[in-house]
């Protein structure tokens, strides 16, 4: 036998779940009917209607602060100015431990990503959901929240053939200034999830591996091409981080701040020597093995 | 070309492809469980993103070049590279399988061309297309390859 054949017969004997079509088949039947509700969950009259009750029922309880009305000192001393993202930051539960505000925003002239706030998973709301349930976020973790809005004010989302982005291209890394930009730290979006309301798509992230990192350089750069090419950016002998030619979307590149205290040097040493980070002299050297 | 709504749509791209893109992503993560959930997230996007494709062959290569990228997402967020080979991993090495057991045991970036090239029986140009690197770097990946393999490739 030829070492083709042998391995073509050997890779043959593995095996894999008996019922893994059926499963997959079951799930992406799931995601199709998520899609189509999504689509006619543009607009829900019935939620509005519902908030606008619960403003004017607390606007009449004596000394009671709305959770959807900013208080006009917390706002000075927080510099709070989280408009856009009240859906998702309950600000009753806001306070300067549990949410900064970042509020950098990136265009490209057809889309606009703001980097609006960095918040613990305790002041989060309910907002995200996964198959209809809301998801639990962590108060001992750290998110962050972006929100992308179209400049022609058309709906962010499409699907299959539509114009506009489609959810599971998008995705964030993190970058540690001196190290390469592949391998690096992964935000994690998946669980935390996106939902997309007039128009406005709203994004949390679960940055916590970032805080072992707090007192270096920090960035993250922002794709919609995460199922196309994951490597988007490179950094080249001055430690800058740029979108690789050819990547053809939205090159949103924001540098952010964590609470130094929160750096763990011992763990993050670790967390590199487990995931390979490399300096650029590392990076540069792989390459040219690699050619 | 395609019809993604329809249940037929999905039971015969599920069939047609899901084998050759478990076997991708094994050589890639070298562990079943692992394999499974890297393509079934493929097939995921593929129904979310609904692409156009020109033919078959394009879809396939579309698919298998997701599921290598979540594949190397998934053994990049669990830190797992530097593993060795294990029983306890939903396949049993055996001596009957040491063909296998030595292209796994190549670093990740020859035991993926490797597969593409022998399994799937891809050229150089297709593979390239795939995993998104320039030809000649496919082509010196696959050289290099080789050469770890030379006693095997010898049978």
């Amino acid at each position: 036998m030829t070492f083709e054949e042998k391995l073509k017969t050997q890779t043959d004997q593995i095996t894999f779940s008996e019922n893994f079509q059926c499963v997959t088949c079951k799930k992406m039947r799931q995601v199709l009917t998520q899609k189509e509700e999504h689509s006619m969950k543009k607009f829900n009259p019935v939620k509005l209607i519902v908030i606008a009750a619960v403003i004017a029922a607390l606007a009449l309880t004596a000394g009671a602060v709305s959770q959807f009305v900013i208080p006009h000192q917390l706002v000075e001393d927080m510099a709070l100015e989280l408009d856009s993202v009240k859906t998702v930051i309950d600000t009753g539960k806001a306070d300067k431990d549990t949410v900064s505000t970042v509020q950098k925003s990136y265009s490209n002239g057809e889309y606009t990503v703001t980097f609006e706030a960095i918040a613990n998973g305790s002041c989060l709301r309910k907002v995200f959901t996964e198959n209809e349930k809301p998801i639990e976020t962590k108060a001992e973790e750290t998110y962050a929240i972006f929100t992308v809005k179209r400049n022609d004010g058309k709906q962010v989302l499409g699907f299959g053939q539509e114009e506009g982005l489609h959810l599971s291209d998008i995705g964030y890394i993190i970058l540690v200034k001196g190290y390469a930009a592949n391998p690096c730290i992964f935000a994690d979006c998946y669980g935390i999830g996106e939902y997309e309301e007039n128009n406005v798509l709203y994004v949390a992230c679960n940055i916590t591996d970032a805080n072992l990192f707090a007192d270096k350089e920090l960035y993250i750069a922002f794709t919609n091409e995460m199922v196309i090419n994951y490597d988007i950016l490179r950094m080249d002998k001055n430690n800058e981080y740029h979108y690789v030619d050819g990547y053809d979307g939205i090159p949103a590149l924001f540098d952010f701040d964590l609470d130094d205290s929160k750096a763990d040097h011992e763990k993050a040493e670790q967390y590199k020597a487990e995931h390979s980070f490399m300096t650029y002299e590392e990076f540069e050297k792989a390459l040219a093995e690699e050619d | 070309m395609n019809s993604f709504g329809t249940d037929e749509y999905i039971e015969e791209t599920v069939k047609q492809y899901s084998s050759s893109m478990l076997k991708a992503a094994f050589s890639i993560l070298r562990n079943t469980h692992d394999a499974e959930d890297a393509v079934q997230e493929a097939f995921v996007k593929l129904i979310t993103k609904q692409p156009t494709f020109h033919d078959e062959n394009h879809e396939k290569a579309w698919l298998l070049r997701v599921t290598i990228n979540n594949a190397k997402n998934i053994r990049r967020l669990s830190g797992r590279e530097s593993e060795e080979l294990h029983e306890n991993q939903g396949f049993v090495y055996t001596e009957e399988t040491d063909v296998l057991n030595e292209v796994l045991s190549l670093p990740e970036k020859y035991r993926v061309v490797i597969h593409l090239y022998y399994y799937e029986g891809y050229s150089i140009k297709e593979i390239a297309e795939i995993i998104q690197k320039p030809a000649a770097t496919v082509g010196t990946l696959l050289s290099r390859g080789r050469a770890m393999l030379k006693t095997f490739l010898k049978g």
